[in-house]
C-alpha cells in the first residue's frame, strides 16, 4: 500500500520536474534565438550598406512584397472596414452616438487594424514564401554554391528581403487604411445611411495624421520583424523537403505571434511617448 | 614540393557522438590534380565542404593556400574563396536563372568592370567547353538531365578561372562518353592553368587513375592510404585490392 503511493508520488514529481524542466527549456530556446534572431537582423541590416549594393534585388522583392499583396489587401481591407464599422454603428446605435462611428472606425484602422492585418497578410504570404525560398537554396547547397563563389549569402538573400518588407509594408498599410476607410464609408453612408457631412467631418475632427503615422511606422516595424525571422528560418533550414516544410511553418507562426505581441507593446510605447511629449 | 592544402589532425562530429571524419591528416601538392576516392558515405563530400570553409572542424587545423581557415575572419574568407571553383555533388545550380544566366553571375558579381557582351560570350565559350550545346543555353535547370546540370555546373566553377578546382564526383551520372569528355576537361583545363590544383573526389576507378597524380583514399573518416598509382597496386591492404579489384572489374 505504501510502496503503491511511493511509486504515484514519485511520478508525479517526476512529472513536475519535467514539466519545470521543459519550460525552462523552452525558456532557454526562445531567449537564445531571440538573441541570434536580432544578431541576424543587425547584421543583414548593416549589409544593406555595404558594397555591391544589390538594386535589382530590392526591387524585385519590393515588387513581391508590395506588388503582389496589392490584391488580397486590398480585398481584406475592404471587407475588414464594412464589417468593423457594422459593428460599431451598431453598438453606438445604441447610445445615440451613431456620429462617432466614422472617426471611432478610422482610429481603430490606422492604429490598429491597419498594421496588424496586414502584418499577418504579408507576413504569411510573402514571409512564407521568403523562408520556403532560402530554405530550399540552403537544402539544395545553392547557398553553398553562393558563398563560395565568394558572394555573402546573407547579403545577396536577407538584407534585400528585409529592405524591401520594411519599405513595402507601409504602403500596404497606408492603402489598406484608405480602402478600409472606402468600404466604412460605403457601408454607413450608403447602405445605413449615416449623414455624408457629418460622417467626414467628425473623422476630420478626431483623426490626426500622427494616427495614420503610428499606423504606418508599426507596418514598417513588422514588416522588419516577420522578414528577419522567416528568412533566418529559412537559412538555418536543416534536413530536406521536410526541413523546407518546418522552416515555412515555424517562420510563419513565429512572425504572426511575434506581430501580435509586439503591436501591443508598440501601442503603450507610442502612448508613453505622447504623454512625456505632452501630445493630446 | 608546397601543398596546396593541408590538413592536421582533422575531427569532424555533426551529433557529437559519431565522427565523420576521425583524425585525418593529409597534404594535397599544389600544381596537380589530386584524385580522393573512397566507398559512399566515407565523408568525401564532408571533407571537400572543409576545405571550401563551408562546415567548421571539430578539431583540428585546414591550411589552403598557405592560409589557416579558422583564422580568417568572415569576410577574408568570402573574398579568398574567389580563388576556388566548386562544382557540387548536385551541381547546385540556382534554380531560379536559365543554364547561362548560372554561369554569368559569378562573371557579374567578379569583374564588374566587364560589358555584359564580354560576360555572355565568356560564360557562353565556358558552357561550350563543358559541352553544353547552344539550344539549351536558356532552359531553367529544372529542364535539364542530371548530366546536363553537371556540365553546367563544371562550366560555372571554371568561369573565373580559379587557382583551386574542387570536383565532387563530376562524372558520376554521365554516359561513357561524356565521362571521358568530362575527365580530359578536367585534365586540359588543369593543363592550360599551369600551377592551378585541380581536387577530384570521383567513384570512378578508371577517372581516379588516369586523371589523378596524386591519389588518395579514404575509409572511415581517415585516410587509408596515398600515392600515385603505383602506391595503389602495390598495396596488399585487402580493402584497397577490393576496391581496385571491383571497381575494374565493372568497366
Ligand atoms: N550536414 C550533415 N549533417 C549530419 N550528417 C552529415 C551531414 N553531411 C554529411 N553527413 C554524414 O557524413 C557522412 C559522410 O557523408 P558524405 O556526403 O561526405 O559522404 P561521401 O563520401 O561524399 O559519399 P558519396 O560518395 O555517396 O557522395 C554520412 O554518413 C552522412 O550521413
Ligand atoms: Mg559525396
Amino acid at each position: 500500500m505504501i510502496s503503491a503511493w511511493m511509486r504515484t508520488r514519485d511520478k508525479i514529481d517526476k512529472a513536475i520536474d519535467n514539466f519545470f524542466l521543459s519550460i525552462w527549456q523552452t525558456l532557454i530556446v526562445l531567449f537564445s534565438e531571440t538573441g541570434s534572431i536580432a544578431f541576424f537582423c543587425a547584421e543583414s541590416i548593416k549589409q544593406i550598406f555595404t558594397k555591391p549594393f544589390r538594386f535589382d534585388e530590392i526591387i524585385k522583392h519590393m515588387e513581391f512584397v508590395g506588388n503582389k499583396s496589392l490584391l488580397i489587401i486590398m480585398l481584406t481591407g475592404a471587407f475588414t472596414g464594412m464589417a468593423m464599422s457594422y459593428q460599431i454603428y451598431l453598438g453606438f446605435e445604441l447610445v445615440n452616438a451613431v456620429n462617432l462611428v466614422g472617426p471611432t472606425v478610422a482610429l481603430g484602422i490606422t492604429r490598429e487594424l491597419g498594421p496588424v492585418l496586414t502584418g499577418l497578410i504579408v507576413a504569411a504570404r510573402a514571409g512564407g514564401a521568403m523562408a520556403a525560398r532560402i530554405g530550399t537554396m540552403r537544402v539544395s547547397e545553392q547557398i553553398d554554391a553562393l558563398e563560395v563563389m565568394g558572394i555573402d549569402a546573407k547579403q545577396y538573400l536577407v538584407s534585400p528581403r528585409i529592405l524591401a518588407a520594411f519599405v513595402a509594408m507601409p504602403l500596404l498599410c497606408g492603402v489598406f487604411d484608405f480602402v478600409a476607410m472606402t468600404g466604412a464609408y460605403f457601408l454607413c453612408v450608403k447602405v445605413l445611411g449615416l449623414d455624408e457631412a457629418i460622417f467626414w467631418d467628425k473623422i476630420q475632427l478626431w483623426l490626426n495624421p500622427r494616427d495614420i503615422n503610428e499606423g504606418l511606422i508599426k507596418s514598417a516595424v513588422f514588416g522588419v520583424l516577420f522578414s528577419t525571422i522567416c528568412t533566418y528560418r529559412g537559412y538555418n533550414t536543416k534536413g530536406g523537403a521536410k526541413g523546407v516544410g518546418e522552416a515555412t511553418n515555424t517562420g510563419v507562426v513565429y512572425s504572426m505571434v511575434i506581430i501580435i505581441v509586439t503591436n501591443f507593446f508598440m501601442t503603450n510605447i507610442i502612448r508613453f511617448y505622447y504623454k512625456v511629449m505632452g501630445i493630446k | 614540393m608546397k601543398n596546396a592544402v593541408e590538413i592536421h589532425s582533422l575531427n569532424k562530429t555533426f551529433d557529437g557522438m559519431d565522427y565523420v571524419l576521425k583524425n585525418l591528416n593529409l597534404n594535397i601538392p599544389e600544381g596537380h590534380i589530386t584524385t580522393i576516392i573512397g566507398f559512399s558515405g566515407t565523408g568525401k563530400s564532408v571533407l571537400l565542404k572543409h576545405i571550401l570553409g563551408l562546415v567548421q572542424p571539430s578539431s583540428g587545423r585546414i591550411c589552403v593556400l598557405g592560409k589557416d581557415l579558422a583564422a580568417m575572419s568572415p569576410e577574408e574568407l568570402i573574398d579568398f574563396r574567389c580563388h576556388l571553383g566548386v562544382l557540387f555533388q548536385h551541381a547546385a545550380l540556382f534554380d531560379d536563372m536559365t543554364v547561362l544566366e548560372n554561369v554569368c553571375f559569378p562573371i557579374i558579381e567578379h569583374r564588374r568592370n566587364w560589358e555584359t557582351d564580354a560576360i555572355i560570350e565568356t560564360a557562353a565559350r565556358k558552357l561550350k567547353d563543358s559541352g553544353m550545346e547552344e539550344k539549351h543555353f536558356h532552359k531553367l535547370p529544372s529542364e535539364l538531365s542530371g548530366g546536363q546540370r553537371k556540365r553546367v555546373g563544371l562550366a560555372r566553377a571554371l568561369a573565373l578561372d580559379p587557382e583551386i578546382l574542387l570536383y565532387d564526383e563530376p562524372t558520376t551520372g554521365l554516359d561513357p562518353i561524356l565521362t571521358e569528355m568530362v575527365d580530359d576537361l578536367i585534365r586540359t583545363t588543369h593543363d592550360k592553368h599551369p600551377g592551378s590544383t585541380s581536387i577530384v573526389v570521383t567513384h570512378d576507378l578508371h577517372a581516379a587513375f588516369n586523371v589523378g597524380n596524386f591519389i588518395v583514399m579514404l575509409d572511415k573518416g581517415g585516410v587509408l592510404l596515398q600515392g600515385n598509382r603505383d602506391t595503389f597496386f602495390k598495396s596488399d591492404i585487402p580493402l584497397v585490392q577490393s576496391f581496385l579489384e571491383k571497381g575494374f572489374k565493372k568497366e
